[in-house]
């Protein structure tokens, strides 16, 4: 019987690490609750912002005004239903999708969100991405994956007790752990695929893409070009990352050096390759890696100053102390 | 914690076990569909996983891979009306340049849709097997010569422009790595003229 040590684990008396305890222990346990709550209220953020950013435009992305080629192969199959916003007589409402998306976006900012509210956001979220694959990048597939899973995401009150909460806990670790496994996916096939070609390898990857001026800053270029040494160390710790990142990002000694450094490579993501989103949107998912006592601190103190805003004044009236 | 340790598993294990096997199934789907996009896999079991992904779990993570991009194809296009054709139009500059100054704006959508179009035509002009300037193919009737067309309409509208005639290109600008330097080579694929469509 094979053995799976999660680190949430490591401290739960009595818990043996078979895939039977494990699901049994993921039924009656959510140790991640905060973490969860983070995770999405992060990750709607970025969603709200990516479509807020569009706004100026969204004629020519979703609207009548377009000037890509629609393409819907699924016609006739239940695909069609994620390509609407393919047909010219759906173009006409692209409100219907895109309003509606951002409300709920920012409703889940605010920490109001349901398993329904989730599953309509991933459906609007699909057509929009679909609707012009153009402008579609690395950020957007892992928004359209992870905001599927967060569906998931199903928040239980940990004095409930019953078949639906326990299917509620279970869902919850499930899709948890899945959002890891997507993640790790990015950096994983980025990373293999790398490795099939030369360029990588040879250090010489960051000097083309330095070059293209739509990848790199007007100035970057001509800082770097000749700088081998440089440009060779850029070019194999993007790589070293991305093929780390899979691996060590299971050791909880490693994982914060780990998203650190990743934090800094997706920073010059946005600042020096100029992909914003995609850059954001990655900083936004490792939320789902913070530690659980942090995690609590940081949202108990997010929900404090909330409820300290609202309720300034009813406090002392209902005789509540800090 | 000490309420939490006297709850109890609810699920049946078939069914926590059967949950639990839709997620496996899934993600080793994806696993699958990755990498045999590319034969580290077989590269059929590539259309197998492909039935179950797209699109609703469509996933790309391949950019810059296997090697970084090192070609740019750039959309240009000029016009003729009354007082004669127009100089040359990229207008993906003028969006490269907006994005530069404001990263959060909206200009790099911009960029990549326009870039799209040259894109679009290229790949159109190499599966087919065609020559641009060939007159007798009827470009006017592929998608890309379509939405070029499309997105000219849409500057003419903005410029008031009135359009007799109308011609796109698109620039190839191939970089080379030598030693320590890089070396640009550029061609042209140029598209026929037409009259323009009211």
């Amino acid at each position: 019987m094979f053995q799976i040590r999660f680190s949430y684990f490591q401290n739960m008396p009595g818990v043996s690490s078979s895939p039977g305890n494990i699901l049994h222990a993921w039924q009656v346990n959510l140790p991640q609750r905060a973490v969860s709550a983070l995770f999405m209220r992060g990750l709607y953020l970025v969603t709200f912002l990516n479509f807020l950013h569009l706004l100026p435009i969204a004629d020519m992305v979703w609207g009548e005004d377009y000037f890509i080629i629609l393409r819907d192969q699924y016609e006739g199959g239940p695909g069609h239903f994620a390509m609407l916003l393919n047909h010219p007589e759906w173009r006409v409402h692209y409100e219907w999708f895109l309003y509606p998306a951002m409300a709920l976006s920012l409703l889940g900012i605010a920490g109001i969100t349901n398993m329904l509210f989730r599953i309509l956001l991933w459906f609007l979220f699909v057509n929009l991405h679909f609707g012009n694959p153009e402008i579609s990048n690395g950020g957007w597939h892992m928004l359209h994956h992870l905001l599927l899973l967060s569906v998931f995401l199903i928040d239980v009150n940990p004095a409930w007790d019953s078949k639906r909460a326990s299917a509620g806990r279970l869902l919850h670790n499930l899709a948890f752990y899945g959002i890891w496994v997507q993640i790790v996916f990015v950096y994983l096939v980025a990373g293999v695929h790398k490795l099939l070609g030369e360029h990588w390898l040879s250090g010489e990857a960051l000097a083309y893409v330095f070059s293209l001026p739509e990848l790199s800053r007007p100035f970057v270029f001509q800082m770097v070009e000749g700088n081998n040494l440089l440009l060779r160390m850029g070019t194999w710790a993007a790589l070293s990352y991305q093929l780390l990142f899979p691996v060590f990002i299971w050791v909880k000694r490693a994982r914060s050096p780990l998203l650190v450094a990743g934090l800094g490579f997706h920073l010059c993501i946005v600042l020096i390759v100029g992909v914003v989103d995609f850059g954001l949107i990655m900083m936004a998912a490792y939320l789902i890696f913070l530690a659980p006592q942090k995690a609590n601190r940081i949202y108990h103190w997010v929900e404090r100053m909330r409820f300290r805003k609202k309720s300034a004044g009813i406090r002392s009236m209902a005789g509540r102390g800090d | 914690m000490a309420l939490q340790n006297t709850l109890k598993p609810k699920l049946p294990r078939w069914l926590s076990f059967t949950i639990a096997f839709v997620f496996l199934a899934h993600f080793f789907i994806l696993a699958v569909y990755h990498f045999s996009r590319y034969a580290i896999l077989p590269q059929k079991l590539w259309y197998y996983a492909e039935a179950y992904v797209s699109p609703w779990f469509y996933q790309y993570f391949v950019a810059f891979a296997p090697e970084p991009p090192m070609e740019s194809r750039r959309f240009l296009y000029k016009w003729k009306d009354e007082e004669g054709w127009s100089r040359w139009q990229y207008p993906a500059g003028r969006f490269l340049r907006e994005h530069w100054a404001a990263p959060w704006g909206p200009s790099s959508e911009m960029y990549d849709m326009v870039q799209a179009l040259a894109e679009n035509l290229y790949k159109t002009a190499a599966r087919n097997g065609l020559q641009a300037t060939d007159t007798s193919v009827r470009w006017r009737g592929f998608p890309a010569m379509e939405a070029a067309e499309r997105y000219i309409a849409i500057e003419a509208a903005r410029e008031s422009m009135h359009i007799d005639s109308f011609r796109v290109v698109v620039w190839i600008e191939k970089h080379t790595l030598l030693g320590n330097n890089m070396y640009v080579s550029d061609s042209l694929l140029v598209f026929p003229k037409y009259a323009w469509r009211e």
